[in-house]
């Protein structure tokens, strides 16, 4: 246990900085001059530092908003800004795409007050992903409305609006906002069924700002286009015609996404004029530890090492997992090492989507106020809360994206002086990949955001959505598909009726309360710790509770560990107990895919083909069949139990790959061994979807049909089936592109398996040799030869 | 996409929640065309259609004769007089001039009561006293189309009224209307017109209990005017019914609706002439010591003291439940401890006490408390003080009881100080001895 020193002060951070850096930059020279095939740091790149490109204020600005910007120290604007805010203000959509800190928040805010200020009716509204980013920008908007104010820019009034705004201050923000801070959840629920009420702001509405436009992806960002679709309905009976502007992180379409988003052309800034400092990008893969097994060291344990290096030396920093679990374990690592004298302020916290509220606000208070030195955090923290500007950003695994991992290593920097991201490969397949391919990251676009805003789930809830908020025209059209069809079998429901040439909302419901925008249910499971009487410590999404919630798990917050005594399924109530113990609990499920419709343009045809690959429509059912405990530190494996949870279904779309009867017959091998090698292929497949695919991993799922049950590990069929799915119901669009891209998957696949130095099957490639078999990665390899 | 239909029909049937009520009703007819509802709606329900032909807007007529009876009076007999104490219910209404030229009884059916732009009044109606007979006036909309001119019309009536008297309308009613008139981006023709809301006004006067909240419209008909209605459709059954309407084309379904909103509008007239009446009249007029105790509240908020003490005093002399002669009798202490005339208090509060049976209710406890405050701090008579707070201490658990511990002590000090006194003040008297 080490005494944690103090904060160096901002003038000696580089040196300190530069410190904590050597021994890695050392190693990393070793390895490029020796011929190591496996090194421990595996790239370091220094990013140059860039000079501010600036460009004057636009004439056409207001000189009060003109003047209070330069109160504020800004005389100039960077190149982008005045870029985005002559399209905005020529009434054209834009999309800035711009790098954290670069002054995003100037480039909607200006056109905004400045509307405003020109005619006082002028309303905006603002979207952010979450109530805390609103949060963070009320205070931005309203020292930028008084500065203006003072100007003799008149009161211009800046409220937020969620779910946290008390019942009585709502009717004083609709009569006196003219900007609304809210998040697409309470347009969705609390603006849009209840317009009349906000007629004010829909006739006089000439901004929508859409921050963090690439958090709207999949599922979430398919319905926020629907909601968008209805909020253009609402503006047009209210008369008004608004412009977006939005801001994005840099993804590979953000042109394309705001486009598919906001249903209307947009001009796209993408060039940043905006400074920024010095920066170190490293790749550490923790060292092999068993070569035969392929087994290498925890990337936990390893990042719990390179985090210590930095907090040694007095550096602020963020570690980032890529699961709560993991987070909290991480945590658990952190304190232990940094234990302070009993009662003394906590300067390791964890920091996740669960937690409540004023646990969040506490944490982010203390990270720019400097006493929270290490904050272990899930993607929460990626997106732009203000936590200050931080020195050091390591992460605990491969993001699973390349804009992720460039959003999460913005969390440290500043405009000048030096920063670092360090990120540590797990043995996950994409991981290895990865760290042993740098110039992927480096030079490789980043993701592409994909929505489907017309998944007939969202569609259809979104439709009676509108036809509640404003009856639909037997003309009207919603997006692309036919929305006469889908009023026609609404009103079979009798949900809409058809009067005259309107269709009448015809139900007693609320349709907006049955839709949650996160997930595709809205419900959750709240967790109750009865150690001393019963107290609400946490919530978890309906999705993820039986693996994280079912009975005898250990659910862990902050580093302290908790037991489910007992699981409340009906009620979605979790029943925790404080427990002192040494493992934790890992679920596993199982899931069963059964084809609906396949859409592959040979089956459709109806020749008989002997096509390997397919897409189409199945229905997945999953289930949580048990859990095994793994020891910290260990990771040893020291127990596992049955579970018996109900399970969860889907409609959704999946590619999928048939071996054909011959193919299996002519392997050389026995039947046990084809089993693992057809695991083995499954498993190394589903690993590089998302590189190809460019989308997060857990997007996808899959199933394998015909290898049997563990205990058995015999084939039950002659042709087994490998399913890649879309984890979503009513699936997100990733299946046809992948269909698409079948050679180009098997072809990396190999790679990927032939590529790998391990003997006989890891983590990294066909899976762990215990779990697949002695064979797995020689079948496998002979499999895909075979199939390509 | 294959099966477009197939796909969706499954995905709403999935989601599809079990409807809560489904009355036995007609099933859909085939055939019908708009315009044939429109015409049919109008024959059955007795109406004619609103505005020019086709419009989606009905609007239907119906006469009270001012000799008719509702419940045990005549139509006629509830008509308003122009001097009604319309500022004893509503003080601010109370210099509303010409109030009573044109009242307009007002009252609405939604399509639910969840509010938002999807839930419509597809039935207004509108009531009214004219020369010799209470006149009725409903809109009923036969689509979403029939909405704009239902409003407008309803707008014009409200310009010709002086004033507006809903039930629950404060919060209910006329609010809900507004958010349609602003769904149309029309104006408020309610914003500048006087209301007056029946239902507080109905809880002085008619709720039993302190937390009576049986006080609807149909239960008061019953008490009040002995009106007993006969087929009513009940008031959850009423979106269902209007969206079964709109399917079939039915009016038959829908005709009931029209009939319970009319009885409604009468029933309110009705009500609220008979609790003008009682105010009018004051509280010897009454017939129950709950509107003897209402009134007293009315004019105590109005400042007539007296007037309000001769209620108080009435109602607990009439009442026979123990709950409600303890609250007339409490209002009666407290006004009278206001008016400063204490020994009159003291005499209410202990008629409280005489009568309380244990365990007390919280009026008897406070009493007791109030009879043990006024003897140690006004009467000065430290044992009668401590006498009732021991009573009160007998009837108090939970975080109270520090309270009254804390007094009892206190009074023991005093008591104690006030014994040592008298033992000075004996003593010499004994040395002279």
């Amino acid at each position: 246990m080490t005494v944690l020193p103090a904060l160096v002060d901002a003038k000696s951070k580089d040196e300190s900085l530069s410190l904590a850096l050597s021994r890695m930059l050392a190693e990393h020279e070793q390895a490029l001059q020796g011929d190591d095939d496996d090194p421990h740091v595996t790239a370091v790149r220094r990013l140059d530092p860039v000079e501010a490109r600036y460009a004057p204020f636009p004439d056409s600005l207001d000189p009060r908003l003109i003047a209070a910007f330069r109160k504020r120290g800004i005389d100039q604007l960077y190149s982008h800004q005045a870029e985005a805010i002559a399209h905005a203000t020529a009434g054209r959509n834009v999309v800035t795409v711009t790098p954290t800190a670069s002054g995003k928040t100037l480039c909607y805010n200006a056109p905004v007050i400045d509307a405003i200020l020109k005619d006082s009716s002028t309303r905006a509204l603002y979207l952010f992903p979450t109530k805390a980013l609103a949060q963070d920008q009320l205070a931005e908007l309203h020292q930028l409305a008084e500065l203006v104010g003072f100007e003799g820019g008149g009161e211009i009034g800046v409220f937020t609006y969620d779910g946290d705004t008390p019942q009585d201050a709502r009717r004083a923000i609709r009569g006196r906002a003219h900007v609304v801070l809210s998040n697409p959840d309470m347009v969705h629920s609390g603006i849009l069924p209840h317009h009349p009420r906000w007629a004010k702001l829909f006739e006089n509405l000439q901004y929508i700002i859409i921050d963090e436009l690439h958090a709207y992806r999949g599922v979430f960002g398919s319905h926020l286009a629907n909601i968008l679709r209805r909020l253009h309905r609402v503006c047009r009976h209210y008369g008004s015609t608004p412009v977006f502007i939005c801001s994005s992180a840099t993804i590979a379409n953000p042109k394309d996404l705001a486009e598919k988003l906001t249903g209307a052309p947009c001009e796209l800034v993408e060039q940043s004029g905006a400074p920024r400092g010095e920066k170190y990008f490293i790749f550490v893969n923790p060292p092999v530890v068993n070569a035969q097994l392929g087994i290498r060291r925890s990337y936990l344990a390893e990042t719990r090492r390179v985090a210590i290096e930095f907090l040694k030396r007095g550096l602020q920093i963020i570690v980032f997992a890529q699961s709560r679990l993991s987070t909290e374990i991480l945590t658990t690592y952190l304190k232990d090492a940094f234990a302070g004298p009993p009662g003394a302020a906590e300067v390791v916290r964890g920091y996740r989507g669960g937690y409540l509220p004023l646990r969040r606000r506490e944490i982010e208070r203390g990270l720019r106020e400097g006493s929270v030195r290490c904050v272990v955090s899930t993607s929460a923290l990626e997106l732009g809360i203000d936590i200050g500007a931080l020195d050091v950003t390591v992460m605990a695994g491969y993001p699973g994206t390349i804009a992720a991992t460039w959003q999460r290593a913005g969390r440290a920097g500043r405009r000048s002086g030096r920063s670092a991201a360090v990120l540590v490969a797990s043995s996950a397949p994409i991981d290895q990949f990865v760290a042993r391919n740098p110039d992927y990251f480096f030079d490789a676009s980043p993701e592409h955001a994909l929505v489907n805003p017309d998944n007939l789930h969202i569609l259809l809830a979104h439709v009676k959505c509108a036809a509640f908020e404003l009856p639909f025209t037997t003309t009207e059209t919603f997006g692309t598909l036919n929305v006469q069809e889908m009023l026609q079998i609404l009103s079979e429901e009798q949900f809409v009726q058809l009067a005259g040439d309107q269709w009448q909302w015809t139900h007693e419901s609320y349709p907006a309360d049955a839709v949650s925008l996160r997930s595709v249910t809205s419900d959750n499971f709240i967790i109750v710790d009865l150690t001393h009487g019963e107290r609400v410590i946490g919530e978890t999404d309906f999705t993820s509770a039986p693996s994280v919630l079912h009975e005898k798990a250990i659910y862990i917050i902050e580093g302290q560990l908790y037991q489910v005594e007992r699981l409340d399924f009906d009620n979605r109530k979790a029943f925790v107990r404080g427990v002192e113990c040494d493992y934790y609990t890992d679920a596993i499920d199982y899931a069963k895919v059964t084809i609906l419709d396949d859409m592959s343009s040979e089956a459709i045809s109806g020749e008989i083909t002997s096509e390997l690959k397919h897409h189409g429509e199945v229905h997945v059912v999953s289930r949580v069949v048990g859990f095994k405990k793994i020891k910290f530190y260990t990771n040893e494996n020291i127990g596992s139990g049955e579970l018996d949870l109900p399970e969860q279904q889907m409609h959704t779309s999946s590619y999928w790959v048939t071996i054909p009867a011959e193919t299996m017959e002519a392997l050389p091998f026995g039947g046990a061994d084809k089993r693992d090698g057809v695991l083995g292929l499954a498993f190394a497949m589903r690993n590089v979807a998302p590189l190809l695919l460019m989308c997060d991993s857990h997007d996808l799922g899959l199933s394998v049909d015909g290898v049997g049950t563990d205990e058995a590990k015999t084939l039950t069929t002659v042709a087994p089936t490998i399913f890649i799915y879309d984890n979503y119901p009513g699936g997100i669009g990733f299946s046809e592109p992948l269909f698409q891209m079948h050679a180009d998957l098997l072809a990396r696949t190999q790679e990927l398996i032939d590529g790998c130095p391990c003997q006989s099957g890891c983590p990294s490639c066909v899976g762990p040799e215990g779990a697949t078999g002695p064979l797995a990665k020689a079948v496998a390899s002979h499999l895909l030869a075979v199939l390509r | 996409m294959k099966n477009l239909a197939k796909r969706l029909r499954a995905i709403v049937r999935d989601n599809r929640r079990e409807l809560t009520v489904e009355p036995d009703l007609p099933q859909p007819g085939g055939g019908l065309t708009f315009n044939d509802v429109v015409s049919r709606s109008a024959d059955v329900l007795g109406g004619s259609v609103l505005g020019q032909e086709g419009s989606a807007c009905l609007v239907v007529d119906r006469v009270y004769d001012a000799d008719r009876y509702h419940g045990s009076r005549t139509v006629e007999s509830y008509r308003l007089s122009p001097d009604a104490p319309l500022g004893l219910f509503e003080p601010k209404l109370a210099s509303t001039p010409e109030w009573a030229s044109r009242t307009v009884f007002f009252d609405i059916e939604t399509t639910g009561l969840s509010g938002g732009a999807g839930t419509v009044a597809f039935l207004v109606g509108c009531g009214w006293y004219e020369a010799e007979a209470f006149r009725v006036r409903q809109w009923l909309m036969l689509g979403p189309a029939g909405e704009r001119p239902l409003l407008d019309a309803l707008g014009r009536a409200m310009d010709d009224a002086s004033l507006l008297v809903t039930f629950n309308g404060r919060t209910f009613d006329v609010p809900f209307m507004e958010t349609r008139w602003a769904f149309h981006r029309q104006s408020t023709p309610t914003d500048d017109l006087p209301h007056f809301d029946m239902l507080p006004a109905a809880r002085r006067l008619w709720s039993r209990r302190e937390d009576d909240t049986s006080c609807s419209l149909t239960a008061l008909e019953r008490s009040v005017l002995g009106f007993h209605r006969v087929g009513d459709v009940p008031g959850f059954e009423i979106p269902v019914r209007y969206f079964q309407f709109l399917r079939t084309g039915e009016p038959s379904i829908i005709d009931g609706v029209l009939e319970h909103n009319r009885l409604d509008l009468v029933s309110l007239a009705a009500v609220t002439a008979r609790a003008f009446q009682l105010a009018s009249e004051g509280p010897t007029w009454c017939r129950e010591a709950c509107e003897q105790l209402g009134l007293g509240h009315l004019y105590e908020r109005q400042g007539d003291l007296e007037r309000a003490a001769e209620a108080f005093a009435l109602a607990a002399s009439r009442a026979d439940e123990r709950d409600l002669r303890a609250r007339a009798l409490e209002r009666l202490a407290l006004l009278r401890r206001r008016m400063r005339r204490f020994d009159e208090a003291v005499d209410a509060w202990q008629t409280i006490v005489d009568r309380a049976k244990r365990p007390f209710s919280a009026i008897e406890r406070r009493a007791a408390e109030a009879l043990a405050i006024h003897h140690e701090h006004r009467a000065h008579d430290l044992a009668s003080a401590q006498r009732y707070a021991e009573v009160v201490r007998g009837q108090t658990s939970g975080r109270r009881v520090a309270d009254v511990d804390h007094r009892l002590g206190r009074l023991a000090k005093k008591l104690e100080l006030e014994k040592q006194k008298g033992d000075l003040a004996v003593a010499p008297l004994l040395d002279s001895e």
